[in-house]
């Protein structure tokens, strides 16, 4: 069947999608763009642009090129936001009918011919792209648009070839995209700040329909006001360093204010902006460089009242729904202006809680759209629902320490195996045992069953490796299984299970986890510090056995003493003093080490083994391996890859 | 019932069940080969996807890169014209000559990932250009580029930047 095309049909922009996969997924336009300015031209020579090519020849061919009709469409030439369109658009407009007319290159038009024209080119842009036809869309509209608006919407879909499988709300369109149509008898409001319009909605989501309880705005508030705040403070301050007046040189307005929009979007993510346009003009000692930095602080105290404005509406909106803000459960951000932090910041001041900005706030629209075409279509529904792992697992390794083998939101089934090894000299035996959660200590994750793997020959430790696997089966049996690849022995475990933790479980653990991140990772890095020194005492005195008399008492006893230095603190909780004495240790090492070599270069060196019972007591006492195997560097064994 | 009977409908029943498994399987199967297929086709839109990521990764590199450019050229536009001779002239004139070798080499630079300027000579095409503004000068014809702002850029077909202009303005 084909695709159902998803589309944000927008004032100045409009965006579209389909589902693939399941998913929603945004289609770039021919020009590779996301999105595509809502703007049509007749050129001189007759021809038709739409889209980008069309804005960009706006300046030369003003009365020809039409933008902004969604203000127009499916209105009476009467209503009072036509006739202010009418003084403001260069285009002509016109009385036809009960409606509004258009003219371009001498041709009278709808504006649902218009739209339509926008709409062909979002087709043809997404045939290409999906090399399939698309006879078949959902669009979106404003929620105030009333019955007569949606109708003319309607007729530019099937004018343009598509039929028109549904209108919906453009805030509905953002809920949908963040999928809290599954959640009955929820309210959510949308936040809408545009390039030039503000809208806000209040919803109520019900059984199988999401409605608009209110809605308010302010059709003239949005991204472009707050690009002329920073051009006129980048404009002021350049008069005051230099004295020379910008707005007036068009050329230097023209980079002034794409330079100011670039500061305002680099300050979304940055604290600081730099604004370096050199040789922006010049006078009689020659030319003028135009550097600033903006910082964020600066910008947010330049549109602060901006984004107060934008609270107002919100308030109305919610008052009409006869709500409190207490009752909103949920807020969606739309818009491109939404990005910036203050924005962000001032919404959450006000609800008292997070708003949901985690999808593209650009494309959040047509997202919707496109899941509203997936449910039409029935794609939505014939997936075949694969579970993931909610949790991570893995096992205990050396010091306590969880080492993950198969990280959290894993489709399921999958297999993962990783090679580890002993941590003692003649370990007979290493203990697997299998843990879930996101802490990084084992001893605060959850167990899920452990079991031995006995009868490893005599090695020293790090020789023996130790495969272990992990097997998730679709039905979430973990099979978990340790075979010694020297001599082929395995054991392993089953659990049944690891994926029917409830929701709320996998929330606590994973929160858990969140909550403890820092002093986790402290914890982690301080065993993983004390392993380390463990292996360096390990072979500093292995190389003290094995260079018998080759080094003198002095060196030797350096040595010894710098052992020592290092066993007293590494079982403290001083990561500083172990990394210094470590170090320490390494040092004076290297430099015996060195010295072995020169002494024996020609000789093969023959380590023996230093085997001894008590040693292997000792090991049954240590939980076993680590060291990834294709990690080989010996001299530090590490316990993840 | 006979006996005979009685077989007979037995034999119906496993052959329902046999069907039943037999659709089952098929049903599977078919879910199989789905899963595989759509597995495969997602490792070669994969390699598709890293492409266009390559191909992205290389305008978006352009894009930072380009306004630097800009401002050399703009720097080369005001050399200023030095009255003085000697010594101190020839001092400045190689100083100016490392730095135009600077400019090339970035020119350089871009060409090697594939950047080309936009033609800008003939008529404004909106596919390319940018019109920031017309005016009139003798001899010029409708739409014909006088000024270039800005220079425009692309890699291949894809437009990185059209370039600003000035046209002429139109005699109607």
């Amino acid at each position: 069947m084909s695709k159902i095309l998803g589309i944000d049909l927008g004032t100045t922009n409009s965006c579209m999608a389909v589902i693939e996969g399941g998913q929603p997924k945004v289609l770039e336009n021919r020009e590779g763009a996301r999105t595509t300015p809502s703007t049509v031209a007749t050129t001189k020579s007759g021809e038709r642009l739409a889209g980008a090519p069309a804005k960009r020849q706006a300046v030369t061919n003003p009365q020809d090129t039409l933008f902004s009709v969604k203000r127009l469409i499916g209105r009476r030439f009467e209503d009072e936001e036509v006739q202010r369109d009418k003084e403001a658009f260069p285009f002509e407009i016109f009385k036809r009918g009960d409606g509004v007319g258009v003219k371009m290159a001498g041709k009278e038009y709808s504006p649902e011919e218009v739209s339509a024209m926008v709409l062909q080119k979002l087709k043809a842009d997404a045939e290409a792209k999906i090399g399939e036809k698309i006879t078949e869309a959902v669009i979106t509209v404003p929620a105030y648009f009333d019955d007569s608006q949606r109708q003319a919407t309607k007729v530019a879909g099937e004018i343009a070839g598509l039929e028109v499988k549904r209108i919906i709300n453009e805030p509905t369109a953002a809920a949908l995209a963040y999928g809290f149509d599954k959640n009955v008898g929820q309210q959510v409001l949308v936040y809408d700040l545009g390039g030039g319009t503000f809208d806000v909605s209040v919803l109520d989501v019900s059984d199988d329909t999401v409605e608009v309880k209110a809605t308010h705005g302010d059709t003239h508030l949005g991204g472009d006001d707050f690009d002329r705040r920073v051009i006129d403070w980048i404009i002021a301050e350049f008069k005051a360093q230099e004295g020379i007046d910008l707005s007036k040189d068009v050329l230097a307005l023209q980079r002034i204010k794409d330079a100011a929009e670039k500061a305002k979007i680099e300050l979304s993510s940055t604290e600081t902006a730099e604004v370096n346009q050199p040789f922006i003009t010049s006078d009689e000692n020659g030319p003028k460089h135009l550097v600033m930095t903006l910082s964020r602080p600066k910008l947010e105290e330049l549109v602060d009242d901006l984004v107060d404005q934008t609270l107002k509406p919100v308030e109305m909106a919610i008052k009409d729904a006869g709500m409190t803000k207490g009752e909103i459960e949920e807020i969606v951000l739309v818009g491109g202006m939404t990005r910036m932090p203050l924005v962000q910041r001032k919404v959450e001041e006000y609800f008292g809680k997070k708003p949901n900005a985690s999808v593209n706030p650009d494309e959040v629209v047509a997202m919707g759209a496109a899941v509203q075409a997936g449910v039409l279509s029935g794609d939505v529904k014939d997936v075949l629902l694969l579970d993931v792992t909610p949790l991570s697992l893995g096992i205990e390794t050396l010091g306590g320490v969880m080492t993950k083998l198969i990280e959290r939101n894993t489709t399921i089934p999958v297999s993962k195996s990783q090679v580890f090894s002993t941590a003692a000299d003649n370990q007979p035996q290493v203990e697997i045992h299998v843990l879930q959660g996101e802490r990084e200590m084992s001893g605060d994750n959850k167990s899920l069953g452990r079991f031995q793997l006995v009868g490893l020959p005599p090695a020293p430790r790090g020789v023996p490796q130790i495969e272990v696997k992990f097997d998730i089966d679709a039905n979430g049996i973990l099979n978990v299984s340790a075979t010694d690849k020297g001599t082929g022995k395995s054991q392993q475990i089953t659990i049944q299970a690891s994926t029917n933790l409830s929701d709320d479980e996998v929330d606590r653990m994973k929160e858990d986890a969140e909550a403890h991140a820092d002093e986790d990772k402290k914890k982690r890095e301080q065993i993983e510090q004390r392993n380390l020194a463990d292996t360096m005492i390990y072979t500093s005195e292995k190389m003290l056995k094995d260079a018998g008399d080759k080094i003198s008492d002095e060196e030797r006893k350096e040595v010894e003493e710098k052992i020592e230095a290092l066993k007293a603190v590494k079982d403290g909780d001083n990561a500083e003093a172990i990394k210094s004495a470590a170090d320490a240790l390494t040092e004076s090492a290297q430099k015996v080490g060195a010295k072995m070599y020169q002494a024996e270069q020609a000789q093969a060196a023959d380590a023996p083994e230093g085997g001894d019972a008590s040693e292997s007591k000792e090991s049954e006492t240590v939980d076993a391996e680590f060291e990834a195997s294709d990690d080989n560097n010996e001299d530090s064994p590490k316990e993840e890859n | 019932m006979t006996k005979k009977e009685d077989k007979t409908q037995e034999m119906d029943q496993e052959e329902v069940v046999e069907k039943s498994l037999e659709e089952k399987c098929n049903d599977y199967l078919s879910g199989w080969k789905q899963a595989l297929a759509d597995y495969d086709n997602l490792k070669k839109d994969l390699e598709k996807e890293r492409e266009h990521f390559r191909l992205l990764t290389k305008e978006r590199v352009a894009s930072e890169l380009l306004p630097v450019l800009d401002n050399f050229f703009e720097a080369k536009k005001y050399t200023p014209e030095v009255e003085i001779d000697g010594e101190a002239k020839v001092k400045i004139e190689n100083w100016l000559q490392g730095i135009e070798f600077i400019y090339t080499q970035l020119t350089k630079v871009l060409e090697g990932i594939g950047v080309e300027e936009i033609n800008t000579s003939g008529v404004f095409d909106a596919e390319i250009h940018d019109c920031a503004g017309e005016r009139s000068e003798d001899g010029k014809n409708d739409g014909e580029i006088l000024e270039v702002i800005q220079k425009g850029w692309k890699i291949g077909d894809r437009l990185i930047r059209p370039a600003k202009v000035i046209i002429q303005a139109s005699e109607s």
